[in-house]
């Protein structure tokens, strides 16, 4: 497939070389060099220079022939301009735009065929936003994951060193746990993630991934020892640090929760603004590395630390500074790839990235069709997938302990219609049944055979 | 200043008034009650002034907004004095001030009045004591505007300059039209009101004057019982809903209306819910005083709790009686007054809740000392400038009603008349207590101490600024 993308920033780049490393034709537009010398040192692509919304630079990149459009620039009236122009001279089927400005994305009746054609808007702060209430709202978790429209969650949570779990293993997990069914999917020791196996036993410290059903993740949050008491009191206590578009956008959301939150950002006039457009949140005017100010506003007593600037560094001394008063719930933004993967080692419990939930976003629109979901945990090893058994697919009618599945693959859940099945080795998947997998290594291509799902694009 | 061009609006402005005169003299016509002479010859003086005025005059091409200020208080004034000629030459009034008090207080929608056995007065008197009422609800100046487009360039100015409340809107383009807007609801609810009163039982006679004063938030009746003559249920609350609904701020009803009578309209905003909810709140306390005491009933605790509280000065029984913490409530009613931009008095609740939460912020500000805290009203902040006014505003609120009520007292009336007489014609409401309270009138007062309450009056309608502006010299330099 022919893919251009315009823009080679963060999200430009990785959507850039996950594309590539899948075998697509990508073309990269960007007007700054470096930046595109970057992409052409680390892949295989075609790299443009110039102007990513003028026609001759388009054509220069092939858009004739090209499929597919992701317009990821800075600037949302560049990306607007590049999808119409795409569309009205070069006939591309599928345009995404990365659209920042809320003004754009809420004004009904702008997109469309005959109007703005842009199929998919995609605003890296508003997903970033919406991970970050996602993971609030279960902060006892370390991450979670929604899948079949929020029915199902695989919930990442570390071992607690006393809790009811550690030193179990798996074979006796449900003796634990009762009649409240889970699948353990993932587990991670030593940095190093793989597939359960049924006789690994859980140690303190381990972190591991469990398929549950939405309606049961109180439950289970509840047995496993996760301070449930503290995160439903009401009126939590929370602060943000970090007024930017994504400290905005979940300021905004959690005014319309039962939180009371206090909001730190060192711009005096974006302090301003904030405090014009928001209603309930205290809008503290300082740095937010200041441990004076902090002990002012109260750290001792948050319950939920959110660290949200646009500097990483800021964002993860500000965690560990929340760390060290012992505030329960961390959740760290990082934008930069390295920091993700050390994570763990700083000490962060949660992360979120701007550019994985934009690049997942967009992935998963790519690969609609039979594939209705497409995550990756953990490090990144392991890949998650959600999709429709059909009527040929071989895996129909077998009971799971008789099937054979691809090396380092297991079925987490099932859902039949509206019903969520957490599967043992009995259940037997039928037609329609939406299955989510999780695969570890390069084993993908084999799931995907087995379900015989191409990937379709369009 | 462009005196000429002051002249010659205020000209306008007094023709309008001096043939607006010709509706009492056709009631007297009609009524045969022998007024109609002395009505048209009023309105023959009144009239012929106003042209004397324009032809002194010129037409402005541009009025300053210092200009605006003069025409305002110029008119109100002279209005006022003219608007008192019937009084004294049908001999309704034999006091010079007394005539001007009953005038002042009709334009003002104050609704104080000195006149006794209002059911031996001519219904020419009556009727042009509700009408003054009704010109000066909306404002006559905004009536001016509305009706004619000449005075659209200026017009903006004047109306600003009437108006009442801290913030002033436009809600269309054209200033003309936003006075008709205004003029239009004003009138559809009088009509509806005056509807209303008739098919509830009163005479037509009655149900028009009432419309006025109620709509116009005045209080004026055409009984010396008040509302109180009218043992009806259906007559109270019809008159506590027009009261109510004249209460709320105009610009409400005009975007509700727009949206084809949209409730919701009314309940996004900040100060029609508090307006609801203080009305509420001072009804359960006024009716939990008084009924405890076994001094009055509910339906009269809801009628006069909300007459005090929109500052229109209808009563059903004599709340003076009642026991002392009701009055201090009423009192307090009186000054925080219905909404910015109706026909009521008082502070004005925008200013009441804007204070209120400029002195809950500061209490934030001293918990969190860093933080940014906006005072806010319709989730939209108000700018420092508007509350900086705001203060002046109550300050200089404060200090007339404090001035006027020591004048009052060293005229020789006692503390509690001269306080809550003062508070009555300053906030427009009418009745006080002592003295001046709903079963009396303002005639046992001193001709010195209705003279002080005539510029109280005048002073509160134009809420204070837009009078004492005149009174810096700065003002009158080139």
């Amino acid at each position: 497939m022919n893919i251009l993308i315009l823009g080679a920033g963060e999200v430009g780049f990785h959507i850039a070389s996950r594309l590539a490393a899948e075998g697509n034709n990508v073309s990269v537009i960007d007007n700054d060099a470096e930046h595109l010398q970057r992409v052409a040192d680390s892949m295989d692509v075609k790299t443009v220079f110039g102007h990513a919304a003028h026609p001759s630079v388009l054509e220069q990149a092939g858009a004739a022939d090209a499929e597919l459009l992701i317009a990821a620039t800075t600037n949302d009236e560049i990306n607007m301009l590049a999808c119409q122009v795409a569309h009205s001279l070069f006939k591309v089927t599928t345009k995404i735009a990365r659209i920042r400005e809320p003004d754009y994305i809420n004004a009904i009746g702008l997109f469309g065929r005959d109007d703005l054609p842009i199929d998919l808007m995609i605003s890296p702060e508003k997903e970033a936003a919406n991970s970050i209430i996602k993971r609030f709202q279960i902060t006892s978790a370390v991450d979670a994951q929604e899948f079949a429209d929020g029915k199902v969650q695989l919930l990442g949570m570390h071992i607690p060193p006393k809790g009811e779990l550690a030193g179990v293993d798996f074979k006796e997990l449900h003796e634990v746990l009762g009649d409240l069914p889970i699948y353990v999917v993932a587990h991670e020791r030593n940095q190093h993630w793989g597939i359960p196996k049924s006789n690994t036993v859980l140690l303190a410290g381990d972190r591991i991934y469990v398929a549950v059903a939405t309606s049961d993740v109180e439950r289970l949050l509840e047995k496993v020892g996760c301070d449930t008491s503290q995160q439903r009191k009401h009126g939590r206590k929370v602060m943000m640090i970090g007024g930017g578009n994504v400290g905005y956008l979940v300021a905004e959301a959690l005014e319309k929760m039962d939180v009371d939150t206090c909001l730190f950002e060192c711009n005096p006039s974006r302090a301003d603004w904030l405090a014009e457009k928001l209603h309930h949140t205290h809008i503290i005017k300082g740095d937010a590395l200041d441990r004076k100010l902090l002990e002012e506003e109260g750290i001792e007593n948050v319950d939920d630390f959110l660290a949200l600037t646009n500097d990483d560094e800021t964002n993860i001394l500000g965690s560990m500074i929340a760390k060290k008063y012992k505030v329960a719930h961390i959740i760290t933004l990082i934008n930069r790839g390295i920091y993700n993967e050390l994570s763990h080692e700083i000490g962060l419990d949660v992360t979120v990235s701007p550019r994985l939930t934009t690049t997942s976003t967009i992935l998963r629109h790519i690969r609609k069709g039979r594939i209705f979901g497409l995550s990756s945990l953990g490090d990144g090893s392991l890949e998650v997938l959600e999709a429709e058994a059909l009527k040929t697919s071989a895996i129909l009618n077998t009971p799971l302990k008789d099937l054979t599945l691809p090396d380092n693959t297991i079925i987490g859940a099932v859902i039949r219609q509206d019903q969520v099945i957490i599967p043992n080795g009995y259940t037997v998947i039928e037609a329609h049944d939406h299955v989510l997998l999780v695969s570890q290594g390069n084993n993908l291509k084999e799931v995907e055979k087995l379900f015989e799902v191409r990937l379709e694009f369009f | 200043m462009h005196l000429k061009g002051v002249f010659w609006t205020l000209g306008i402005l007094i023709c309008l008034f001096g043939i607006s005169m010709m509706v009492p003299a056709a009631i007297s016509w009609y009524y045969k009650s022998g007024h109609s002479l002395q009505f048209m010859l009023a309105g023959g003086m009144t009239a012929g002034f106003g042209g004397l005025l324009q032809f002194f005059g010129d037409r402005p091409k541009r009025l300053s907004h210092k200009d605006g200020f003069l025409i305002v208080v110029l008119a109100w004034v002279t209005l006022s004095i003219l608007g008192a000629i019937p009084f004294w030459t049908t001999g309704t009034c034999t006091n010079l001030v007394d005539g001007l008090f009953e005038s002042t207080s009709g334009l003002t929608t104050t609704g104080a009045t000195i006149l006794t056995d209002l059911e031996h007065t001519s219904p020419a008197i009556l009727f042009w004591r509700s009408m003054q009422e009704w010109l000066g609800g909306m404002g006559i100046i905004v009536l001016a505007v509305a009706v004619m487009p000449l005075l659209g360039v200026g017009g903006m100015q004047l109306f600003r300059a009437e108006a009442p409340g801290p913030v002033k809107d436009k809600l269309t383009a054209r200033v003309t039209e936003t006075a008709k807007a205004l003029w239009y609801i004003y009138l559809l609810m009088t009509i509806v009101a005056a509807l209303s009163f008739w098919v509830a039982g009163m005479t037509l006679f009655d149900a028009i004057n009432h419309a006025m004063t109620t709509v116009a938030i005045g209080g004026f009746s055409t009984h010396d019982a008040s509302m109180g003559y009218y043992d009806s249920l259906w007559i109270r609350g019809m008159c506590v809903l027009f009261m109510f609904l004249a209460g709320i701020n105009f610009t409400l009803h005009f975007a509700a209306l727009r949206k084809g009578f949209h409730l919701k309209t009314y309940f996004f905003d900040d100060e029609f819910r508090t307006y609801l909810k203080w009305l509420s709140s001072l009804i359960v306390l006024v009716g939990l005083f008084t009924l405890a005491t076994q001094k009055g009933t509910w339906d009269e605790v809801i009628f006069n709790a909300v007459a005090v509280a929109t500052t229109t000065g209808f009563a059903v029984s004599d709340y003076a009686q009642w026991p002392p913490a009701t009055s201090l409530l009423l009192f307090v009613a009186m000054f925080v007054g219905a909404c910015a931009g109706s026909t009521g008095g008082g502070m004005k609740v925008v200013r009441v809740l804007l204070l209120f939460r400029q002195g809950m912020r500061e209490i934030h500000r001293l918990i969190h000392p860093h933080a940014v805290i906006y005072v806010k009203i319709n989730h939209q902040s108000v700018s420092p400038t508007v509350m900086q006014a705001l203060w002046g505003f109550f300050v200089l609120y404060m200090v007339c009603f404090m001035t006027v009520a020591i004048l009052l007292a060293s005229t020789g009336v006692d503390i509690l008349t001269s306080l809550s007489a003062s508070a009555a014609c300053i906030t427009n409401t009418g009745p006080g207590f002592g003295d001046v309270g709903p079963a009396s009138t303002y005639t046992s007062l001193p001709d010195l101490g209705k003279f002080i309450l005539l510029f109280a009056m005048i002073l509160g309608r134009l809420e204070i600024f837009t009078f004492f502006v005149l009174l810096v010299p700065e003002f009158w330099k080139r």
